[in-house]
């Protein structure tokens, strides 16, 4: 049957607010989504699925390996540093556009066949030495052509974004977020039980130049807009 | 059940309810959480995962694919092109974003009450508007604990050239400056919407489908009566379960992009033909520094203050400390070149120079669900820039920097104001800066009259009755600030004047 118009539009019942069964179930949510954790896991457990790898034919992950030991740095040494970073890599891609997924295979091909339309040399990418690879795709990266350079970009902060993720990675620039983290995490939930701040609880100053400039000119003090 | 992802949709395809709202944003999060407050039946549909503070963490390998579009690979086409972030997840891009807290100047609002001529989206109107939302997310100054030295060397850099710094309000309720902003707040302190304007919807007993993509309107008798939507299956993401949604009315808050693709393909916002124009994004360059002692910018919050000085050019200057992986990925180097500086991750700190749009983009339809995006920044823009960088240079070389890595192509490294000094309009061509925006907005704007604007005052899309916008995409014009708290008090206003239309014709039909 055809519902009234108003100039709302049709017209429906009116419909009681949610019930209470509903909004306890709300409630409950509401408190679950600011509940903190001192986890911070890697791969946290909270019911979403990550993809599986976007496919790539052995050929492929053999050029993206080549391209990988050309791009990363020689030290530290890191286990299974390529299969790592290719698994990232690959994992993150079906989150990606489709056509950008697919353009990144065809960077991954351009660019292990880099020596060849290149004129340097008469094999791929993967056959050179990572310092001779390396040096070629600087080469490429200073080009006046835009996609060419573009390319090494792109590859670039692809397999160096997983790089500086890794823990032997972050471990040897002394970067260990884990352990300031869970502290941050414990004061904050002093603080909003009322605790108070400690000396300890500020951050820094971390070198004298620092200090001297907090002496200098005092921080202005907390306050209301 | 009030949160339904992938598998539940195995079970139930089909949802009703008063208002549905396509996205948890800044501006989605924040209607739904006013409709439902009303004592309407709300329900979200949400692209992104569900993940609570208790999953965030410092790791890049999931939370970008989890947090963020397209895993981060979004960008803007123009000359020069410009990389862009956007959340994909309950929250969307509060989530990740950096919690300032700032007001729309009143400058900017006397505009938008002349061209909207409607009072309410004026200084007097919205001021009120603001403290609602301010209060909600406890916009305040940061607590000492929560400050580090990189905030120290930039607010009191500025302090040292006599120039004004101003000590951000932000999104924060005890913020310990954690600075994992970006991958979501672990602790709880950001007030993203996550953890303020969504935990009120859902007490209020809104629902929210996730993992949901609504890819078009439901249409019936010329009026907007739901999406229809469709999930990935989310190991393959290949497979999609079609969903359908209906109400009496739908608020579209998408973000900037997203809301006028969605628009575009229901052939919409024609009396202006302003849908999808307008856009505008701050766009912004970064210059990292490298001093001779440690910094460890990575504890202390981000953002602390603004350099305002160079506010009346539509300049800004902040610091924004990022995790190694983005610094290692947006640097220029690879191999031993990158390691050799990110040896010094601990000594380095990323600042930015934020330009007010002189111009405006576009965003169309693209091919395979994908939007194009257009912008390019103007000669103005260029000049500002190259004279923001030097600016910011001479910040750094006055705090004691020894070095610095600048956002142009070819000319990267800086020893010394010398060095700096060599980048001009012309020695730096105006597609080799390298820029990167974080706040897109404009693009479905208000108006007073159908001829040049897409949504009318109400929120609502002059040609298409039960259809409504409320999110970034609002903005008449740019705001000159980070957008948020403006983009929430428009969605409260277009949440609150929907209930009021909503909820008058629940009580003359009753
Ligand atoms: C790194 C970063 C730092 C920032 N820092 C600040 C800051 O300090 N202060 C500030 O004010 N602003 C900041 N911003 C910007 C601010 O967060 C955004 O401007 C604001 O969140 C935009 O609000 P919105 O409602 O328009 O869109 P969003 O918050 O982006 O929400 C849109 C939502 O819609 C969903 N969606 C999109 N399409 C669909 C669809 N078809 N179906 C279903 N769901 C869909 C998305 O998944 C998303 O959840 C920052 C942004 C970033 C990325």
């Amino acid at each position: 049957m055809a519902r009234a118009m108003t100039p709302e539009g049709p017209e429906r019942p009116a419909r009681p607010r949610a019930p209470r069964a509903m909004e306890d179930i709300g409630a409950r949510l509401a408190e679950e989504m600011s509940r903190t954790s001192e986890a911070l896991a890697r791969h946290p457990a909270d019911g979403w699925v990550f993809a599986d790898p976007y496919p790539m034919s052995r050929d492929l992950v053999g050029a993206f390996h080549g391209l990988i030991r050309a791009v990363i740095p020689s030290a530290p040494a890191v286990p299974d540093v390529e299969v790592r970073i290719e698994q990232q890599v690959r994992r993150m891609m079906p989150y990606m556009q489709p056509l950008v997924a697919f353009g990144f295979t065809l960077v991954l091909r351009a660019l292990d066949l880099a020596p060849l339309w290149r004129g340097r040399a008469p094999r791929r990418l993967r056959d050179m030495t990572p310092a001779a690879a390396s040096a070629l795709l600087e080469e490429l990266e200073r080009s006046r052509i835009g996609p060419v350079s573009d390319m090494v970009v792109a590859a670039r902060a692809a397999i160096l974004a997983p790089y500086y993720d890794l823990d032997e990675v972050c471990a040897h620039i002394d970067y260990q977020p884990l352990s300031f983290m869970r502290d941050r995490i414990a004061l904050r939930r002093r603080l909003v039980g009322g605790g108070a701040v400690r000396p300890s609880d500020l951050i820094g100053p971390y070198s004298e130049q620092v200090a001297t400039l907090v002496r200098d000119v005092p921080e202005e003090p907390e306050g209301a807009q | 059940m009030s949160l339904y992802r992938h598998a539940d949709y195995e079970r139930e395809r089909s949802f009703h309810a008063d208002v549905v709202i396509v996205g948890t944003g800044a501006g989605g999060a924040a209607a739904g959480a006013v409709l439902a407050e009303a004592g309407l039946d709300v329900i979200f549909v949400e692209e992104g995962g569900y993940h609570p503070t208790s999953s965030f963490n410092p790791y890049m390998s999931e939370s970008v694919p989890r947090l963020y579009r397209d895993a981060g690979t979004t960008a803007i086409l123009g000359r020069p092109p410009i990389p862009y972030m956007e959340g994909r997840c309950v929250g969307g891009t509060t989530v990740i974003n950096g919690g300032m807290a700032y007001r729309a100047p009143d400058d900017v609002l006397v505009g938008w009450e002349r061209l909207t001529g409607d009072a309410a989206y004026g200084p007097g109107g919205m001021a009120p508007l603001f403290a609602e939302v301010e209060a909600t997310i406890s916009a305040r100054r940061q607590r000492p604990e929560s400050i580090g030295d990189d905030n120290r060397i930039m607010h009191l850099g500025a302090k040292k050239l006599g120039w004004k710094s101003e000590v951000n309000p932000r999104a924060q309720d005890h913020c310990v400056g954690t600075n994992n902003c970006v991958l979501g707040c672990p602790t709880g302190g950001k007030q993203s919407a996550l953890v303020s304007t969504m935990p009120r919807a859902m007490r209020a007993g809104a629902r929210c489908l996730t993992e949901l993509r609504a890819e078009r309107l439901i249409v019936e008798n010329g009026r907007c009566v739901g999406v229809v939507g469709r999930s990935p299956d989310p190991r393959t993401r290949r497979r999609f379960t079609e969903v359908t949604v209906r109400g009496d009315a739908v608020v579209v808050a998408a973000g900037a992009i997203h809301t006028p693709y969605l628009l575009l393909g229901q052939r919409v916002g024609r009396p202006s033909r302003q849908l999808g124009r307008n856009f505008l994004c701050h766009p912004n360059a970064k210059v990292m520094a490298f001093y001779p002692f440690d910094v460890k910018a990575w504890q202390g919050v981000s953002q602390w203050s603004q350099v305002r000085e160079f506010r009346n050019e539509g300049i800004l200057f902040a610091e924004n400390m990022i995790p190694p992986w983005p610094a290692g990925a947006a640097m220029p180097w690879h191999g031993d070149a990158s390691m050799a500086l990110l040896e010094r991750y601990n000594q380095m700190l990323v600042t930015g120079v934020l330009v007010e749009d002189s111009t405006t983009g576009r965003v169309t339809r693209g091919p395979l669900g994908m939007p194009l995006t257009r912008y390019d920044i103007t000669d103005w823009d260029f000049h500002r820039f190259v004279e923001g960088v030097k600016r910011l240079s001479e910040l750094h070389f006055a705090m004691g920097a020894d070095m610095l890595v600048l956002p142009f192509r070819g000319l990267h490294v800086a020893r010394s104001m010398d060095d700096v000094r060599k980048v001009t309009v012309d020695t730096v061509k105006r597609k080799h800066i390298e820029l990167f925006t974080v706040h897109l907005m404009g693009t479905a704007r208000l108006g007073a009259r159908p001829e040049d604007s897409v949504v009318d005052p109400n929120g609502q899309l002059w040609d298409l009755p039960g259809c409504y916008v409320a999110d970034a995409s609002l903005f008449p014009t740019a705001v000159g600030v980070n957008p948020q708290v403006t983009i929430m008090a428009l969605a409260y206003q277009v949440g609150r004047r929907l209930a009021d239309r909503l909820l008058g014709r629940r009580a003359r039909a009753a």
